[in-house]
């Protein structure tokens, strides 16, 4: 029998898979490469399905850049009782300014609240008309963190002292409760947007392999496997994912800079240094490496949806 | 005794439709031998081409090529077995939007063999059927001659150990139809086993090779026929 010659295609080569992965590879270059146009409609359109998701992941990450400023500014203020004298005042604020809990705290006068008060135009007139000021000792604390705050408006709340506490926190929590249910919403579409990517990249590759549909039955002729056969196409979904990945990115940073005045006129309005933030540099690089994915996993049900037959030639 | 290359036993094909294309066939092609396979059209000689190719599988009997069953082949084994053999068909299926360098190496890109080492043995291969300089020719540009050796360069260039080639010399003319069967003797001699299926009686005459006759699926005849008259015909039945 003839050895040499079975043995070689027995055998197959040394270095033999990376070539047959380069093969493929070349291969799906080419096929992109010869119909340019036929590509593009597909390309942009996975494009876009990749835009919106990372507009709508820079949006949940804007809003919360722009609350984190608000829920650090969270303060207790603790309305004392206005039979308190001057010494009992100083001495339970003395004794919450030696406490870990607190970050910082500061005394406000009855004086000072009525100044503060007369400073606005329409109370003037009722506030002139009291017989006396009757505002309390007011203690303004900012804890050092949430669970510190909440241990103190318990405790606080049954002091003796303190007629009635006000959180300014509970407003962040909502405030966090609707970032919350935002997140929960971009991940539920970021979830739908993956899947439409998959499948559009499905369509572009079960279409492509309608066209090689000869070369493939050739190939099989020859002694391509099933993974042979699959490989080029699985090649050219993740190639249609990342080229689709490069373009979004690049999108994203077009619209971002479009909205970048809006956004900044309105952390200006909420009093807040923060600005628009770009699509962060880790997103910058997994995104295209994860449309890759998403593109050859399309590409494998485009494979499995435009099967072909076992026997050719 | 030499060894086998194809066995077979009590072969059978019968179609889905119920039609029996090869029946009870019964033969054994040494490693290194030349065969015809003949008869006339529907007699059965491609399909049974293509049952040694592997590209399809006996509804009955025992085949063995090249150590192995196909029929007792995984399906995803069978097309190792495919690697080592080559398939010339009549009607040349190239690949038109590829040269005619690529559609030659074609078999040993499936090979996982380096670029170098291809275009190595493509060369060789296209010099060696007369088609050397025309490597970034598009088949569109060749004649139906230069397409089917193209074709044959291809069943050649992965050096497999049998090869299988269907009216190889349909498409060409008398004087090249001799030189193809020439390089096949030679393919031969290097140890190759070839099976040519073809209904050209002078070529097969003229070789002097060992003939398998095949009448409505089954063999009939098995014999080396002597050397061709100088006035035989060339061809007994059109394609």
């Amino acid at each position: 029998m003839n050895r040499r010659t079975g043995n070689e295609a027995r055998r197959g080569h040394r270095g033999g898979w990376r070539a047959r992965h380069r093969e493929a590879w070349r291969s799906a270059w080419r096929r992109l490469r010869e119909r340019p146009g036929a590509h593009a409609f597909a390309l942009g359109l996975l494009a876009l399905a990749l835009l919106a998701l990372v507009l709508l992941r820079a949006g949940v990450e804007q809003f919360r850049d722009l609350g984190a400023p608000l829920g650090e500014a969270r303060t207790l203020s603790l309305f004392l009782d206005p039979a308190l004298d001057q010494a009992a005042v100083n001495a339970l604020a003395d004794e919450l300014e030696n406490d870990s809990r607190i970050l910082r705290m500061d005394r406000i006068s009855p004086e000072q609240g009525l100044g503060e008060l007369l400073g606005d135009d329409s109370r003037q007139q009722a506030l002139a008309a009291l017989p006396e000021n009757p505002l309390p000792w007011v203690l303004a604390l900012d804890p050092v963190d949430r669970v510190a705050g909440e241990a103190l408006v318990a405790e606080l709340s049954a002091h003796d002292a303190v007629q009635h506490i006000t959180d300014d926190g509970d407003w962040h929590d909502r405030a966090d409760a609707v970032l919350g249910a935002a997140r929960l919403l971009v991940t539920v579409l970021s979830v739908l947007v993956g899947v439409a990517a998959v499948l559009l990249a499905a369509n572009a590759v079960r279409t492509m392999r309608v066209e090689g549909r000869e070369e493939r039955a050739l190939q099989r002729v020859f002694g391509a496997t099933e993974a042979d056969l699959r490989r080029p196409y699985l090649y050219l979904g993740a190639l249609y994912g990342l080229i689709a990945g490069v373009l979004a990115l690049l999108l994203a940073w077009m619209v971002l800079l479009a909205l970048r005045p809006g956004f900044t006129a309105l952390a200006e309005a909420l009093q807040l240094t923060s600005e628009v933030s770009w699509v962060p540099p880790l997103w910058a690089l997994a995104m295209p490496l994860l449309a890759a994915l998403l593109g050859a996993i399309g590409a494998w049900f485009g494979c499995r949806f435009e099967p072909d037959l076992e026997v050719a030639g | 005794m030499s060894e086998s290359a194809i066995e077979a036993e009590s072969l059978s094909l019968r179609y889905p439709g119920g039609r029996e294309a090869l029946s009870q066939l019964g033969f054994r092609i040494d490693t290194g031998e030349m065969v015809f396979i003949t008869g006339r059209s529907g007699a059965g000689k491609s399909t049974l081409i293509r049952l040694i190719a592997s590209l399809m599988l006996p509804s009955a009997g025992k085949l063995k090529v090249l150590d192995a069953e196909p029929a007792k082949l995984r399906r995803r084994q069978r097309p190792f077995l495919r690697r080592r053999i080559g398939l010339v068909f009549q009607e040349h299926r190239l690949l038109p939007q590829q040269t005619v360098a690529e559609n030659v190496a074609l078999p040993l890109r499936l090979l996982g063999m380096a670029p170098a080492e291809i275009n190595k043995r493509v060369r060789t291969v296209l010099e060696l059927v007369g088609l050397a300089g025309r490597e970034r020719a598009l088949p569109a540009t060749l004649s139906g001659g230069e397409q089917q050796r193209v074709g044959i360069a291809r069943a050649m260039v992965h050096r497999p150990a049998l090869l299988l080639a269907d009216e190889p010399t349909g498409n060409l003319d008398p004087q090249l139809s001799i030189e193809i069967m020439a390089l096949f003797e030679r393919l031969g001699s290097h140890g190759t086993t070839v099976v040519i299926a073809s209904h050209d009686l002078f070529l097969i005459r003229q070789s002097r090779k060992r003939v398998l006759v095949l009448d409505e699926g089954k063999l009939v005849d098995d014999f080396r026929p002597e050397p061709a008259p100088a006035s035989a015909p060339p061809a007994v039945e059109s394609p």
